[in-house]
């Protein structure tokens, strides 16, 4: 356009709760309603929890790292367990491994629940938020008889876990399990089926294949685009090597395929979970384990609900780590997101579909920028 | 690729000393900081395309910059910088994934990635005064006043 004025003009949206009730900052170039160029700052969340930890004993660890995030704070503390129990050259029990199987996988599902109600919510669909959040509580409380707590469970321990199950829970997990089957079911029939769901989600945040491989994409939003990566497969850890499931993807890149995937995952973690429970070995719970790891350094990964998190502990011998990195899921699908959120060619952004893209690939800032999240509970 | 395998080929490479398998699937190959961009180049054309992290460790004779790669099989590579010359080439093009993970590090270690695209501060705050990357050990976080005194 041959005018004196400029074309492009940048729209902020945030900090204040972008889309998530977390601060995170998009800038964005827009050209009239298509959205051409994306800056990212998280920066307002940085609370220093690497630097935290190397001043704390790794007991003292354990419960900062699960306050990096509420959600997954059974894989956070999973992941750190996995790499002092490495340092240590110690395996923990099989009945404790199975439990924590059982523990990661209730979580999933409560993060997937709680991750569907946010997408209904910024699709401006509140009814099936509601719905969705209602359901949600058979895990928070099937998670609160397992552990004890609902959201922050501190259920893993450096050794083992911390709680045993009787068959009384096994049944009372079992019966919740029945009852949140169905439910998933007719959700996974509206999300196919609503029109206006179909509409707000259908073509909107196109990450290809190739675009997702490059960018290291992880989790549900790299399975979405129709790559089979999954930890539990590809790096097995705790018992995952001797569960059957299936590595659920969908071929559409789009924010739809990131709800699919989502919601196919919450019946094999079902799965998963009742295997658990029906083939639960005897024995201790926990490996008593010293406080001081030897000199060494260790990395550990899982598959948390929104994809890969990783951990790295440098030892010096002392009972404090020498550094603790931890690496988020949200922050190795930063790069993925600014691609979704880029128009290029015949694939357009407009700027109302920013949240349902900027959702769909489950963000946690305050993982990504490391510090406490409330957990939305 | 087998981690036999991946070590036969690492160990081929010019600049890398001593690849160290520490369990069934973690492999470390410590290399020059002048041949670090050639092995990222090398292990991305085997299919270690997969970036899990960036790690910057301030060891106190130096920084460890250490990158895992790979989905299944993971080779980190280590390169050691020197603090008063904090630079290395930026594998950002290469790999795009790793692109915000630079970043992260230049903010919280102070290394500078030549020939990175979008050199921006990331991680820490606008206010965040420049110059002070809280992960070096020098830098000692204040002790936070203790809510009531003992002579109270």
């Amino acid at each position: 356009m041959s005018s004196s004025y400029e074309r492009i003009f940048d729209i902020p949206i945030g900090p204040q709760h972008p889309a998530l009730k977390e601060p995170a900052m998009l800038k964005l170039k827009v050209d009239g309603e298509h959205v051409v160029g994306v800056d990212l700052d998280v920066s307002y969340n940085h609370r220093g929890i690497e630097k935290a930890a190397e001043y704390r004993t790794y007991i003292q660890n354990l419960y900062l790292i699960e306050r990096i995030c509420g959600i997954c704070n059974v894989a956070q503390t999973l992941t750190y367990c996995l790499a002092v129990e490495y340092l240590h050259g110690k395996e923990i029990p099989p009945r404790a491994r199975f439990l924590r199987v059982l523990a990661e996988e209730i979580s999933r599902i409560n993060s997937h629940l709680l991750w569907l109600g946010v997408a209904a919510h910024e699709i401006g669909f509140d009814t099936f938020f509601m719905h969705v959040w209602l359901d949600r509580e058979i895990t928070l409380g099937l998670m609160e008889a397992l552990s004890g707590n609902r959201i922050t469970s501190s259920y893993n321990v450096i050794g083992g876990v911390r709680r045993d199950v009787t068959e009384g829970l096994l049944s009372t997990i079992r019966k919740g399990l029945d009852e949140l089957e169905p439910r998933v079911k007719r959700y996974r029939e509206i999300v196919l089926n609503d029109r206006s769901i179909l509409k707000r989600t259908q073509g909107v945040g196109i990450l290809r294949s190739a675009d997702a491989v490059s960018t290291s994409a992880v989790g549900p939003t790299l399975r979405a685009s129709g790559i089979k990566s999954d930890v539990r497969i590809d790096d097995p850890y705790s018992s995952h090597d001797q569960i059957p499931f299936n590595v659920i993807t969908a071929d559409g890149c789009d924010a739809h395929s990131r709800i699919l995937v989502r919601l196919d995952e919450i019946m094999e973690s079902v799965q998963i979970c009742r295997h658990c429970i029906s083939k639960l070995p005897a024995g201790p719970i926990l490996q008593r384990l010293p406080r001081r790891p030897p000199q060494g350094e260790a990395m550990s990964r899982v598959e948390a609900p929104r994809g890969e998190l990783f951990h790295y502990i440098s030892s010096d011998g002392t009972d404090k780590p020498y550094r603790l990195k931890v690496s988020t899921p949200t922050l190795a699908n930063l790069p993925a997101l600014v691609r979704m959120l880029t128009s290029k060619g015949r694939y357009v952004v407009n700027i109302a579909d920013v949240p349902v893209i900027l959702a769909s690939i489950d963000p946690c800032f305050s993982c990504a920028a490391r510090v406490e999240r409330s957990g939305g509970a | 690729m087998s981690s036999e395998e991946a070590m036969a080929t690492l160990s081929g490479i010019e600049g890398v000393r001593e690849v160290k398998k520490i369990s069934e699937r973690r492999i470390i190959a410590p290399c020059s900081r002048d041949a670090y961009r050639r092995v990222v180049e090398r292990l991305a054309e085997l299919g270690f395309n997969h970036v899990v992290a960036i790690t910057g460790v301030d060891a106190k004779d130096g920084i460890d910059l250490l990158l895992h790669l790979g989905s299944s099989l993971m080779v980190t590579v280590k390169v050691r910088i020197d603090p008063s010359d904090p630079r290395i080439a930026s594998i950002s093009d290469l790999l795009p994934g790793a692109e915000m993970r630079e970043r992260e590090v230049h903010d919280l270690l102070g290394i500078e990635f030549e020939g990175h695209p979008s050199p921006a501060r990331f991680m820490v705050s606008e206010d965040w005064p420049a110059g002070v990357f809280p992960l070096r050990k020098s830098f000692a976080p204040a002790a936070p006043e203790p809510r009531r005194s003992c002579q109270q």
